[in-house]
């Protein structure tokens, strides 16, 4: 062949080849024959290439199958108007998209005039099981029959392996577009968007999953009623059909992006929680004439970034988004204006489509049933159970961003929170109004542009599906600030407080304190020792030494601070601060009547000039009254936190995130009295609050101390619900097998083994030993921990052989790094001693004796851990 | 799920260039500079590869490779920023489709290497690897009988590449190559039929 290839020869062929493309194939020999004059060899050259043509086209889109790239585009979907498909002849191209092209089509044998919808696929179907399960598939969805629901009536592969679809044809609008058109209400909206949902319901009721809901897939006809469309991509959710197949999906990836939920772009099992959460964001788009998310995508990972783990904007909110004039005509679409707009959305419907939206496929709407429910009871001025717990769901939302691994996009997100508390704060304490606040204002815009900046190109491959700690994000940005003197000092000493601030909500103080002093050190320089923004600093490594436990470099730092601001002179209150941190340090080194003479001047200076009733006035209240019942001045610290409490109760949300832990310390104050069933009432109401406010690890804690106080007033039946409640709080908020769901279990477990149930307490503390191993590895004190408390019910059980391999691997590590007589290891070595002595073993018994510092120790009781 | 963690050889690749700098290599490339294009190609390869790994790990469960979207996202990664232009993404997506089809001729070659046993480039286990075992053979014939044709008409073979190996439709096609709709059909046409004899008489 290659004999043929010369340049001039090619150019000769290449053009009579054109020429020959462009007539009807029947003409195309003779063309050839007339051009070629008497070169006959060129004449077979090019008849030869014409003929191969199309084989070859259909070759190498085998190959592009076969060798995992989508086939090049045969054809132009709109060539293949006029040509038949199976039995139905294509008359006109209705749209294409990732999913294939859509014509109009007829029954080509002439056996009914009604119009279908044809819908061709992209790919080709090439191995005869994938054939298999496409039929299967097809005969499923057959199976559909709703008013509703577009109906399937035919479906094929043909000859040349590209699958197709038969589908009753809709005509109408996508419900989107019918809605601004008819200007529908709010309320006409739900009520149309009910029957959608009530469509998608009938269908999950089949175990059929849309996948793929959107506004191009949910037409409203002339009449008003809606119509899903496209159920090409909808799979079983046949108990019967393996995982594998479940998980498994087509070539490519046929689902809408936009309307994507995060386990669809993971490539994790989709269920009817997937069509819930698209759900969720058409309602979003019809009510709101918005995506829930400010951008664009730029790529699939972008996208899989945002979708992931971006939290959608509150649609009342997202409405001041675009300009005046967007926000007012998409009002006016809705027949109302902007403010009456996001007063309808503000609350209920904000707190419906957030629910349906969640990322956690567990969190969301449990059906689809549930979600119409919530629209229904909104619409009939019923409260939604949407609310419920949102906001504490967003709260711990926000930490779980802080503790855990998130992506880069995310970190910025929390630097931009805590940027906004840091200048909140600010505002707070200098008061600051008029020019200085809109200096604040210009500030914090500058930093939270030059975070971002100063993440972005600190790696540019990131985002791009690499999860990224926000401590190692920190980290780069602490490098690149190092390196890079990018920004005005204001706004670089800035930058590093905020910085700081994520350093030290991570509970990373050394590196927090670092930031810290470079702030301190440019802000001295910018301004001089006498200014509020070096004594903040001050104020701010006061806070991290002492949460280092570096009390006396903090008490230091508290002393400047005053001094500083002593210096500046002005206002009083901002002395108050500093007072108030170093009474809490004197009162946490056991100098109580130090302590009380610092926070009563703090509380003098607030009362003064902030008046009773301020928040930071009434946090103060509570710093006052915790050294009192330190001091033993119990009565007066009761009045004091029962008059903080009442002050919490007028201050709303900000109240609310410190009344559980005040109400704690006054439950603590009746429990020290003895005062129990007083106790009891406190703990209670603090863990109906942490529960609707607040984050889970707080819960936990004040669980536990409510389980200690119903224990102490001998509820057994009222302690073990409790406990089990928080192995159900921890395992709703924890992924399957975290230590933290472990420890519920072991709490719960080691309560029912102190009270004799040993076989209700077996296996609690059996799982709380298999989490530990697989969450934290053997290699672990709490497994060797875990382990103990295991060992310790097998052997009240009688079960000696296998206690004694649990207890003995507990000792081995627990012997191993803290050694034998520390008094983490002692009490196993009594259990030991105690399991040979039941066992009839003298010898071993007499062997671990020998190794126990004192016969006092006692492991038994570990009550649950109480704090104040 | 495990977290990925970027490999050493596109940490390497990112210190090599800024984006601004790639624009100019892609110029000069475009120009006639081998050492540019050499450069340009063996970065817009590296990413190609790490983002078809990771893209096989985000949408598992699929056998296909977006090459649409994953040369989109080494677009923006590596050309899109200040002062690219339309030319800039045009030249770039000649140069994608090359590096796009030696990153399948070089899995191909794997699979080849795979099945022979041993070899000494052998695929591992964990490795995704779009192509399979039948179509190994032909992609690589494919590539031969391209280099073949690229002797006498070069732009057939970008044409075939753009179309093939990217994915890109005939406009598409036309716009990054410069040329007509009709010109990429004609040449398309004319040039598949040609590698298709000229395959099939290799293989045979």
């Amino acid at each position: 062949m290659t004999a043929h290839l010369d340049p001039e020869r090619w150019s000769r062929a290449e053009e009579v080849f054109g020429r020959a493309l462009e007539v009807p194939p029947e003409a195309r020999e003779r063309l050839v024959t007339e051009a070629c004059g008497n070169d006959e060899e060129l004449r077979k050259e090019v008849l030869s290439l014409l003929e191969s043509a199309d084989t070859a086209t259909e070759y190498l889109s085998r190959v592009a199958l076969q060798a995992g790239i989508p086939p090049p585009e045969q054809t132009d979907a709109e060539d293949l108007v006029g040509r038949t498909v199976g039995r139905y002849r294509l008359v006109r191209l209705l749209g294409r998209g990732g999913m294939g092209a859509v014509f109009l089509a007829h029954r080509a044998d002439h056996q009914f005039e009604k119009e279908v919808a044809l819908k061709l696929l992209p790919w080709g179907v090439t191995s005869p099981e994938a054939v298999k399960r496409f039929h299967r598939e097809r005969r499923i969805l057959a199976r559909l029959e709703d008013p509703r629901v577009a109906r399937l009536l035919d479906g094929g592969v043909t000859s040349d392996g590209t699958p197709y679809f038969v589908m009753e044809y809709v005509e109408g609008s996508p419900i989107d577009e019918y809605c601004d058109a008819h200007r529908l209400s709010v309320p006409e909206r739900l009520t149309l968007f009910l029957e959608v949902c009530d469509a998608v319901e009938d269908a999950h009721r089949h175990f059929i999953v849309h996948r793929d809901l959107k506004p191009g897939n949910i037409l409203v006809t002339g009449e008003g009623s809606v119509k899903l469309l496209d159920f090409g991509i909808a799979r079983m959710l046949d108990p019967e059909e393996d995982e594998a197949e479940l998980t498994r999906t087509g070539h490519a990836h046929p689902m809408t992006l936009s309307y994507a939920s995060p386990e669809q772009v993971r490539g994790e099992p989709i269920t009817t929680a997937s069509d819930v959460y698209a759900l969720g964001i058409l309602l979003y788009r019809l009510l709101t004439g918005l995506h829930p998310y400010r951008r664009e995508f730029t790529s699939p990972s972008d996208a899989e970034r945002v979708i992931c783990e971006e939290d959608p904007t509150v649609p009342s909110q997202r409405l001041g988004a675009g300009t005046a004039e967007e926000s007012s005509g998409i009002a006016e679409a809705r027949g109302a204006s902007v403010p009456k707009l996001q007063r309808e959305l503000s609350g209920d419907l904000d707190a419906i489509v957030l629910t349906a939206m969640r990322k956690e496929p567990s969190r969301r709407y449990p059906s689809v049933h549930h979600l119409s429910e919530d629209l229904r009871r909104h619409l009939q001025g019923y409260p939604v159970r949407a609310r419920r717990d949102s906001a504490g769901y967003r709260l711990s939302r926000f930490v779980l961003r802080h503790r855990m691994g998130v992506a880069a996009s995310l970190a910025v997100v929390a630097l931009a929170a805590a940027l906004l508390a840091v200048s909140i704060r600010h505002t707070l304490t200098t008061a600051a109004l008029g020019r200085a606040l809109s200096r604040e204002v210009e500030t914090t815009r500058q930093v939270s542009g030059f975070l971002v900046d100063l993440f972005r190109p600190a790696d540019p491959m990131e985002g791009f599906g690499d999860t990224v700690r926000v401590r190692t994000l920190l980290d780069q940005g602490m490098q690149h600030l190092a390196r890079d003197k990018g920004g005005t000092p204001e706004v670089r000493a800035r930058t590093l407080m905020v910085m700081a601030q994520v350093y030290d909500n991570l509970g990373l103080y050394d590196e927090a304190v670092l930031l810290q002093e470079e702030a301190l050190r440019i802000r001295r320089a910018l301004y001089g020792d006498a200014h509020p923004e070096v004594a903040e600093t001050l104020e701010a490594l006061a806070s991290s030494y002492d949460r280092a436990r570096q009390p006396h470099v903090a008490l230091g730092y508290f002393e400047e601070a005053l001094a500083t601001r002593r210096a500046i002179g002005g206002a009083p209150l901002s002395e108050a601060s500093a007072l108030q941190g170093m009474g809490r340090l004197l009162r946490d080194q056991g100098n109580p009547d130090s302590a009380e003479v610092l926070i009563r001047e703090a509380l003098r200076i607030r009362r003064a000039t902030a008046g009773e009733e301020e928040f930071q006035t009434v946090l103060t209240l509570l710093d006052l009254a915790y050294v009192l019942r330190g001091k033993g001045e119990v009565d007066s610290a009761q009045v004091l936190y029962e008059r903080a409490i009442r002050g919490l109760e007028a201050h709303g949300d900000s109240g609310a995130a410190v009344l559980p832990a005040a109400l704690n310390n006054l439950a603590y104050l009746h429990r020290t009295q003895g005062e129990n069933a007083e106790a009891e009432v406190l703990y209670r109401q603090a863990v109906a609050l942490e529960r609707q406010w607040g984050t889970v690890p707080n819960l936990l804690v004040l669980m536990n101390n409510l389980a200690a106080v119903l224990d102490a007033e001998d509820k057994y039946t009222e302690t073990d619900e409790v406990l089990g409640d928080a192995v159900r709080v921890s395992e709703e908020h924890w992924p399957d097998g975290h230590w933290r769901v472990g420890s519920a279990y072991g709490a719960r477990g080691a309560f029912r083994m102190g009270h004799g149930d040993l076989a209700g307490a077996e296996p609690l503390l059996r799982r709380a030993l298999e989490i530990s191993v697989e969450e934290l590895t053997a290699d672990n004190a709490r497994t060797a921990y875990a382990r103990m408390q295991y060992g310790m019910c097998l052997r009240d059980l009688g079960r000696f052989e296998d206690a004694e391999a649990q207890l003995l691997a507990a000792f081995d590590w627990l012997a191993e790094h803290n050694g034998v007589q520390s008094p983490y290891t002692q009490p196993t070595v009594s259990h030991l001693v105690a399991l040979y002595e039941a066992w009839g073993k003298p010898d071993a018994a007499r062997r671990f004796r020998d190794l126990l510092v004192s016969d006092s120790t006692d492991g038994a009781s570990f009550p649950p851990p109480t704090a104040e | 799920m495990v977290p990925l963690t970027g490999g050493g050889e596109a940490s390497n690749l990112r210190m090599m260039f800024r984006p601004q700098e790639i624009t100019g290599r892609l110029r000069l490339a475009r120009e006639g500079d081998r050492e540019a294009f050499d450069e340009v190609f063996s970065l817009v390869y590296g990413e190609l590869r790490r983002l078809a790994q990771a893209q096989r790990r985000r949408w598992h469960g699929d056998t296909t490779l977006d090459t649409t979207s994953l040369v989109h996202e080494v677009y923006l990664k590596l050309v899109r920023g200040e002062g690219s232009t339309w030319e800039d993404r045009s030249h770039f997506l000649c140069v994608a489709a090359k590096a796009m089809r030696h990153l399948l001729v070089n899995y191909s070659e794997r699979r080849r290497a795979a099945k022979r046993g041993g070899g000494s480039d052998p695929l591992r286990i964990d490795e995704f690897n779009p192509v399979s075992e039948e179509a190994a053979e032909d992609v690589v014939a494919l590539h031969e009988s391209l280099e073949r044709l690229e002797e006498v008409s070069p732009r057939q073979v970008s044409v075939v590449e753009a179309r093939f190996f990217l994915g890109l439709s005939v406009e598409e096609a036309g716009t990054a190559l410069g040329i007509s709709p009709a010109t990429v059909k004609r040449d398309w046409a004319m040039a598949s039929a040609w590698l298709y004899r000229d395959i099939r008489t290799t293989l045979l």
